[in-house]
């Protein structure tokens, strides 16, 4: 077993093979030897690390050196039933997820985080998007008026 | 969103479904804007896009490109500044200028070969024992073709062929006779030939009747106050291609052979005179007219110049010459 602390000081007691689907928790684990002292992880919260552990314990029996294929195969496909469910969360949540995945290099779970921020964008026009996500348009009036045709690479094609 | 580090939005960017999504994600603001403008993100986004139509080629031909041939495409897909309309790479390409494929700084031979071939799996083979001919006045082939592809003519594109396994039966400026060329991209007006090396030959081709020899800027048979490109087809038919949504999904494999490209008008010039007496329908030098309409003639492969006046209104023709490609002028 493996213990980690989050960055509010809270510990969770897991299996090693499930906390080792994180790359750094790997390579720590492997840099420190047998040791009872809990990994701190700095840049996750107790309410994310907790939904990390739920993900690694669920995908524990997932084979690692395949994911990237597997990965690759499902690119362009949607994201399974489980892990869509998994990611049904408000979107500060969602964000949180998707950075501890980063930061702990969980590739599979950055993969489905990211996923499902671009399901959340496909067919929404930018309005919609900046509306769902709260984003300011920071366009200058005179670029938000002709199209931004000078900053754009695509707009040229637009027309097509 | 703006939580969120660089890295992990060219992520979502990649992971975008649809060129329109990536480019309304791109319009929401300067930042989002500036990481869409990456090469490696559009390579990137372009790669996972076309992966399914590599594999289907690699399906139906057994042509398999390594990863580095793949990526070359990609790279080679994404400088052309194309925004893809298709996921089928075949269809894809038609959208790239022929500049770019000069212009381009190919990482090697390999990915310069399956760039070129991916218009084959729609060209037309010999048919007989006499090759295709390119377009040239009968009794002077200029080179003969053992492959062809028409693409025909889009809004933002001149029609154009791609000859392959190209033999030149006459010598033609710098090149003898049976000179050999892997690939020529032919468009009315310029002419892109690619050797067996894959170097890159660039030409002008040149056109004749009546004794009148020129290129399409017509230097020499006439001026005109304004020119406009209309490369649009003169006969009714169906698009091969189709729009929107199942534009994206089609292949290949779902659209008809062109057998026969359609004709288009190319260019319609206005307010011009004649620099040279031409005998089909007695016009003289020095005479006016409202318009000179530049077409594809429809029964073979010359170009129709018709020259019109405008009476009360209508536009009446006067006299037309029948330009064949005559020579190439090689740069």
């Amino acid at each position: 077993m493996v213990q980690l602390l989050s960055s509010d000081n809270e510990t969770f007691t897991v299996d090693k093979q499930v906390a080792e689907r994180s790359i750094l928790i790997k390579n720590m684990l492997e840099d420190v030897g047998e040791s009872d002292a809990p990994i701190p992880l700095p840049n996750v919260t107790a309410k994310i690390l907790k939904k990390v552990i739920d993900w690694c314990e669920h995908h524990r029996g997932d084979p690692v050196s395949q994911q990237e294929e597997i990965n690759d195969r499902k690119r362009l496909t949607e994201i399974d039933e489980w892990d869509q469910k998994f990611m049904e969360v408000d979107q500060e949540t969602l964000f949180e997820i998707i950075l501890a995945a980063n930061y702990l290099d969980i590739k599979p779970l950055l993969d489905i985080g990211c996923k499902t921020v671009a399901n959340m964008i496909k067919g929404k026009s930018p309005e919609e998007i900046r509306r769902t996500f709260n984003i300011v348009n920071d366009f200058t009036p005179e670029v938000r008026q002709f199209g931004i045709i000078s900053h754009c690479y695509f707009l040229a094609m637009l027309s097509t | 969103m703006y939580t969120l580090p660089n890295e992990i939005i060219s992520k979502v960017f990649t992971d975008l479904p649809h060129p329109q999504d990536y480019l309304n994600l791109q319009l929401t603001c300067k930042s989002f804007n500036a990481i869409a403008n990456f090469a490696s993100i559009r390579r990137t986004f372009f790669e996972k896009l076309l992966t399914k139509s590599r594999d289907h080629i690699f399906a139906t031909t057994k042509e398999k490109w390594s990863e580095e041939t793949f990526k070359g495409i990609c790279a080679f897909l994404e400088s052309s500044k194309i925004r893809p309309a298709y996921t089928d790479i075949r269809l894809v390409i038609q959208q790239v200028p022929t500049s770019h494929f000069c212009n381009f700084q190919f990482p090697s031979n390999d990915v310069k070969r399956a760039i070129l071939n991916l218009f084959k799996a729609q060209a037309l083979p010999t048919q007989s024992a006499k090759p295709l001919t390119i377009p040239t006045l009968d009794n002077d082939v200029l080179a003969q073709a053992e492959y062809v592809f028409y693409q025909e003519a889009t809004q933002h594109m001149a029609p154009r062929r791609i000859f392959y396994d190209v033999t030149l039966k006459k010598e033609s400026g710098k090149f003898a006779r049976d000179q050999h060329f892997y690939a020529i991209f032919h468009h009315i007006d310029c002419l892109v030939a690619f050797d067996d090396d894959l170097n890159m030959h660039a030409g002008i081709p040149e056109y004749k009747d009546e004794d009148i020899i020129s290129s399409t800027a017509w230097e020499n048979l006439l001026t005109a106050e304004s020119i406009e490109i209309n490369n649009m087809p003169t006969v009714e038919g169906s698009r091969r291609i189709p729009v929107g949504e199942d534009a994206f999904t089609c292949t290949l494999e779902d659209l008809p052979k062109i057998e026969k490209p359609k004709p288009c008008l190319l260019r319609t010039f206005s307010n011009c005179h004649v620099l040279h007496d031409i005998a089909k329908g007695g016009l003289k030098k020095g005479q006016f007219f409202d318009y000179v309409f530049m077409y594809e003639h429809e029964d073979d492969d010359s170009i129709c110049m018709e020259f019109c006046t405008k009476d009360d209104g209508a536009v009446t023709p006067r006299g037309y010459l029948l330009m064949t490609e005559n020579n190439i002028k090689w740069q």
